[in-house]
């Protein structure tokens, strides 16, 4: 298949970034069918913002702009990208293990679990702070203050914790 | 569950991640050569196709007021009139729907990007509210005024009007995402086509939520500092 030239510097972005682009599908969809489906959107998705790309902000925080925009409207709606288009690629990411072997962790399933319960919106913040992301760039990322950062992080960590205990106890 | 072992928790998944997760450059590459739209884009083309055909409209609307203004049954011009003034607003609606497709961008922070997005579902609700509230004036266009000669006729098309009237009117208040779960409500408004809109006003709602808290935090750091 002949590739743009663009297009081999936008796979090793999604090469390197693969990580993230599979941990925000996986925190807004739990059926593995629906999550390939979403992983080919944020990917799509960042190819046709790719030429726009303005180096003045981190990739990171570009791609995690995208990705979660993405994965809370389009997602959300459950459009079919092949009743606006046509039919996409077959399975972009694939995980070696199963996904369910991953999380062998007890916590680490009741983590996911009670990230998948939070609002959309909260989620992309728990999701940002989990991934050890600084207030301000949580912030850049979503388009609110640093100390609005921190006061929702805090929030929805005691929540987390008031959960934690609550299901062990 | 401590904040230090959260993190070291979603490290471990982080790097199981790392071990197991593969990009299939081949099927990735797909993408960059297929033809695509963005999925904001592609609601462009209805929208402005709804712009042009409701201005034609309106400017036939425009058309026959103008000539019939001399002559006609006051209640065909009135109704008309309000028709047009109705169809003028929805037509206003879609242009701002338009402005906010054409103003999204996918790179933006995420609040912005979901507030444009939730304000272009959720204005759908208001065409329906509008195209709901212009319902009456079906029952009042035709009304010729020897029918008033008849009085049964007469009370029968008063009745009708009323009928029509308070529901449009009752219909345009109470449209509105506080009745979402009322039996009335999801009626009229069920489906996939509507069930995005109601969402959208969730994310509104949830927008606002943060932008409150923002105020508090501002507030709190505020006072903080004054002392």
């Amino acid at each position: 298949m002949p590739l743009l030239r663009d297009a081999v510097q936008f796979l090793n972005v999604v090469d390197a970034n693969k990580g993230i682009i599979y941990k925000v599908a996986n925190a807004y969809c739990r059926d593995k069918e629906s999550r390939k489906d979403l992983v080919q959107e944020i990917t799509l998705q960042l190819w046709l913002a790719f030429p726009k790309y303005d180096e003045q902000f981190m990739l990171t925080t570009w791609i995690y702009r995208i990705a979660l925009n993405v994965s809370i409207s389009f997602f959300r709606k459950q459009v079919s990208r092949d009743k606006i288009n046509h039919p996409l690629t077959d399975e972009i990411l694939t995980l070696m293990a199963d996904g369910e072997q991953l999380d062998v962790d007890s916590d680490l399933i009741m983590l996911h679990e009670f990230i998948r319960q939070l609002k959309e919106l909260d989620r992309a913040l728990m999701l940002l702070y989990l991934e050890g992301r600084s207030q301000s760039e949580i912030a850049d990322i979503l388009g609110i203050t640093a100390s609005n950062v921190s006061t929702k992080v805090g929030r929805i960590k005691e929540q987390l914790r008031q959960k934690f205990t609550s299901l062990k106890s | 569950m401590q904040e230090t072992e959260l993190i070291e928790l979603w490290r471990s998944y982080d790097r199981k991640l790392e071990e197991n997760l593969i990009l299939n450059r081949q099927n990735a590459a797909a993408i960059t050569v297929i033809k695509i739209k963005s999925t904001v884009g592609s609601m462009a083309p209805m929208k402005i196709f709804l712009i042009i055909a409701s201005t034609l409209w309106l400017f036939f609307l425009g058309v026959v007021l103008y000539r019939t203004h001399a002559y006609a049954s006051p209640f065909f011009w009135y109704s008309i009139a309000i028709h047009a003034i109705i169809i003028a607003f929805v037509t206003g609606v879609y242009i701002y729907q338009v402005v906010l497709i054409y103003q999204t961008d996918l790179s933006e922070a995420l609040f912005n990007t979901q507030r444009r997005l939730a304000q272009l579902k959720s204005s759908t609700l208001l065409i329906a509210r509008l195209m709901f509230l212009h319902a009456p004036i079906w029952t009042t266009f035709s009304i010729q005024e020897r029918m008033f000669e008849n009085p049964v006729w007469m009370v029968v098309q008063i009745f009708v009007i009323v009928v029509f009237a308070v529901g449009a009117l009752w219909l345009f208040f109470n449209i509105k995402y506080e009745n979402r779960h009322k039996k009335w409500f999801r009626f009229i408004f069920h489906g996939n086509q509507w069930d995005p809109v109601i969402k959208s006003i969730e994310m509104l709602r949830e927008l606002e939520q943060y932008k409150t808290s923002q105020y508090e935090s501002v507030s709190a750091s505020q006072i903080t500092s004054d002392r």
